[in-house]
Parts: C-alpha cells; structure tokens; sequence
C-alpha cells in the first residue's frame, strides 16, 4: 500500500502532520488560495521546504520515482493549445518521454463537447472552460495514479461539464491518490475523503464524511477556529451546555457540512 | 507511404539531414567566399555567432518559462540539468564538426590559412554565454535585462575577436568561467524556488 506522510510542514501560519494511505481523495482548501499553491507544490516535491513530505518513507523532493508516478496540474492555466491528438502525443513523448492515450483523450473531448468550447477571435483559442476541461481530458490520457490538481472545476458553470469532471477526478479506481486544490468546495459534496483546510489560525484535516464544522459569530469561548471573519468557523467540538449558553446569549451559530464554509465569511 | 512519413518525423533523421544540408552548403559558401576574397573564418564567426545567441536565449527561456511546467509534469531538476548538458555539448560538437569540415574544405580548395586561437575561443564563449543564460532564468532576471546583458556582451565579444589578438590563458579564462558556471548552475538549480 503505497503511503503519503507529511510531518511539520509549515504553510501559513500552522504546521500540518498527516499520513495518507491510497486509494485516497483530499480536498484542500483555503481562503487565500496562494496557501493551497503553496501546499501542493511542497507536495508535488517541487521545492524544498522546511518540513518533511514522504511517499513510501523517501524524500518527494526531486524524487524521481516519486515524479514519474505523479502529476500537478493548475486547470486555470493554458496547458494544450490544440486538440490534434497525433501531434499532442508526439510532443509530449518527444519533450517529456511520457506515454499519452490518445483513444481515452479522443473519447473525452467527444464526451464533454469541447470542441464547442472555443473562440475565434483574431485567432483561435479556448474558452475558460474549455482550458479547464481540455485540462482535464489531457491529465485523464497521461494516466498517472497520483494527481495534485489545482483549481479542478474552475470556470465550469453548467452539470454538465462540472460532472463529468468531478467523477473522473474522484475514481479511486483510476489514481491511487488525488490532491485537489479546491477553489470550489459544493461541487465535491460527498466525493472527498479529507478536506484539508488551512485557515489562518490553524489547519486541520476533516473527514466531511464523520466531522461537522460550526459557524458561530462573535469570539469568545471559541475553540479550535479555523477561519476567522464576521463569522467564525470551528470545528463542531461544543457539547449541548455551550450551544444552550450561545442559545440564552442568543448568538447565532449553525452546524454546517464542510462543503458549506464559503458561504461563511 | 506512412512509414516513409513516420520515418522522417522522427527526430533523429530530421537532425541528420540538417546536418548534411548544413554540409552541402558550407560547401556552396566556400566557393561564393573565395569568389569575394572574404576572410577564412566569416562562417566559423556566424556558426558560433548564431549558435551563442540562440543557445543564452534557449536556456534562459528554459529556467525563467518552462522549468516549472517540466517539473510539474514529472522531470526532476536533475533529470532537467542533465540533459540540458548533454544537448548542449550535442549542439556544440555538431557545430565543431562543421567547422573542421569548413576548414578542412576551405584548405583543400583555397589553401588559406586560418587564426585558431580565435576558432577555439568561439565554442568555448558559446558555452559561457549559454550558461550564463541558464543561470539567468534561474535567478528570474527580468527579460529586458538579460536581452540588455546578452547585447553588451555579445557586443564585447565581437570587439574582442575582430579587434583584439586572443592569448591562449584568454581562452583558459573563459573556459574556467564556464567550468565555475556549471557547478554555480547545478547548485542554484537543486535549491531554488520555482
């Protein structure tokens, strides 16, 4: 069983410790995304940082066992300009010697219309959603089994594309590990294993599946806050005498589902 | 039909028939050259001339524009380092081939005499400014600058090689400066951040 530890990493303000075992899907997120780019770059072993990141007890830093098996992606970014699936398989053999399916892209850009989404402009580019998901069908076809994906469903509005792409992403079956930087926590109600939140008092790793957060306004007798704002959010550690005390104060406070915390501010 | 296309798609063929119709031309080049009485080393000077300038622009695109997307994409900075090296030694070989074949072209026809200290200082300049390049994007030295750098320098080294006699320790000297820049390069590239 293939292992992802982290020990001490510092982002933000808060250290974080953890130890993933595959198959695995971890939201992150934070108000200030530089945070979640910070995070999954350490993770993606792009830089050396101050704590330590392991994938089966070995460095992930220019760890090249550990490069060939994963893939950081920003779906925000321009990455492929065409859809020419020869010439993508080519360059991409070519400049970074990694196989390319080019049945599963093909079936991809039919399935989610992205031919549809382009513009012709002065010249011929894609849509914002078309990037993101031409994005997507580009890091389906790479097929690697640990994906960091940043900003996964960016610029997708409609069911019809947010869907395909967050089932895709979510399939355990086809990567053992995925690390998404969420920059939009409703669309993956109920597909997440983790969500890891960095919040400017600390950060801390939630199981949506088990664990309720708390907003609560006002801040005293406030423990284990998250985010602060107008409203606070906490994790749900209050026992019944606390709420009856908030009750009685009349002080306004909701148990939410950690997908809920961006209406929260 | 196909097979015929795939073959020539292929990068390794696509080099060598450059190759060779480099060599077809130096060949043309020689006769129009001496036709003009043009000195003996003005190709050697626009081989490694080219070759500096595209080589500083090539690597300091390399580490300023497409370091993070190649490490992101699965090539670790060893990898990327290594064969950054090895294409640039590719690169610098094969233009060394072609202009010991201009030479020897060049003596069997005109039977004139060439500056070799001046023809060994061009590679090794190329391979400084190169690095220096490398190094450059590394550092995210902003891109006016580095296009100011590679003109004063560039300039410099054209005053040098048409102006001035080059000694043999010149050679050594710049030849150090690049040895230094590989270790500085391989240091900088396994530390910084991207």
């Amino acid at each position: 069983m293939d292992t992802v530890a982290i020990n001490n990493l510092i982002v933000g303000k808060s250290a974080i410790s953890a130890v993933f075992n595959e198959p695995l899907v971890v939201g992150v997120y934070a108000r200030n995304y530089r945070l979640v780019d910070e995070f999954l770059d350490a993770l993606a072993g792009l830089n050396p940082t101050q704590g330590k990141i392991t994938y089966n007890n070995e460095d992930v830093f220019d760890n090249a066992n550990y490069f060939q098996k994963r893939l950081l992606f920003n779906f925000a970014k321009p990455c492929v300009s065409t859809l020419r699936t020869n010439y993508l398989k080519d360059q991409i053999a070519t400049n970074w010697e990694l196989t390319f399916d080019e049945n599963k892209f093909k079936k991809l850009v039919k399935e989610l219309s992205i031919r549809s989404e382009v513009s012709i402009d002065y010249h011929y580019c894609f849509t914002k959603a078309g990037n993101t998901l031409t994005n997507y069908a580009t890091v389906k076809a790479l097929d690697k089994s640990l994906l960091l994906i940043k900003n996964p469903t960016v610029h997708l509005n409609s069911f019809e594309q947010i869907d395909p792409v967050v089932s895709g992403l979510t399939d355990k079956n086809a990567s053992s590990f995925v690390f998404l930087g969420m920059e939009n926590l409703k669309n993956f109600a109920g597909k997440l294993d983790y969500v890891i939140l960095i919040g400017n008092e600390q950060t801390v790793i939630v199981n949506p599946k088990l664990e309720k957060m708390m907003a609560v306004s006002g801040e005293e007798n406030l423990q284990e806050v998250v985010f602060r704002g107008e409203v606070n959010i906490t994790r749900d550690v209050y026992d019944k005498a606390v709420t009856r005390l908030w009750d009685k104060q009349k002080r306004s406070y909701q148990r939410i589902s950690v997908f809920d915390i961006e209406v929260f501010r | 039909m196909n097979k015929i296309k795939t073959f020539f798609d292929r990068y390794v063929v696509i080099l060598v028939l450059y190759f060779l119709l480099a060599l077809v031309l130096i060949l043309f080049s020689v006769l129009f050259l001496d036709d003009i009485k043009a000195p003996s080393n003005m190709l050697i000077y626009n081989i490694f001339g080219t070759l500096a300038l595209l080589g500083y622009w090539q690597s300091y695109q390399l580490t300023s524009k497409k370091l993070r997307w190649s490490l992101a994409i699965g090539k670790t900075r060893r990898q990327i380092y290594n064969r950054y090296l090895k294409r640039l030694a590719l690169s610098l070989g094969l233009s060394s081939l072609l202009v010991v074949y201009y030479i020897f072209v060049f003596k069997w026809y005109v039977n004139r005499s060439f500056d070799y200290s001046n023809i060994i200082f061009l590679p090794i300049v190329t391979l400084f400014l190169s690095l220096l390049g490398f190094l450059e994007g590394l550092l995210r030295l902003n891109s006016k600058v580095a296009l100011l750098v590679l003109i004063l320098l560039f300039g410099g080294v054209i005053a040098i090689v048409l102006l001035l006699p080059i000694p043999y320790y010149g050679n050594l000297v710049v030849l150090a400066g690049a040895g230094l820049l590989v270790f500085v390069n391989r240091f900088v590239m396994l530390r910084i951040k991207v």
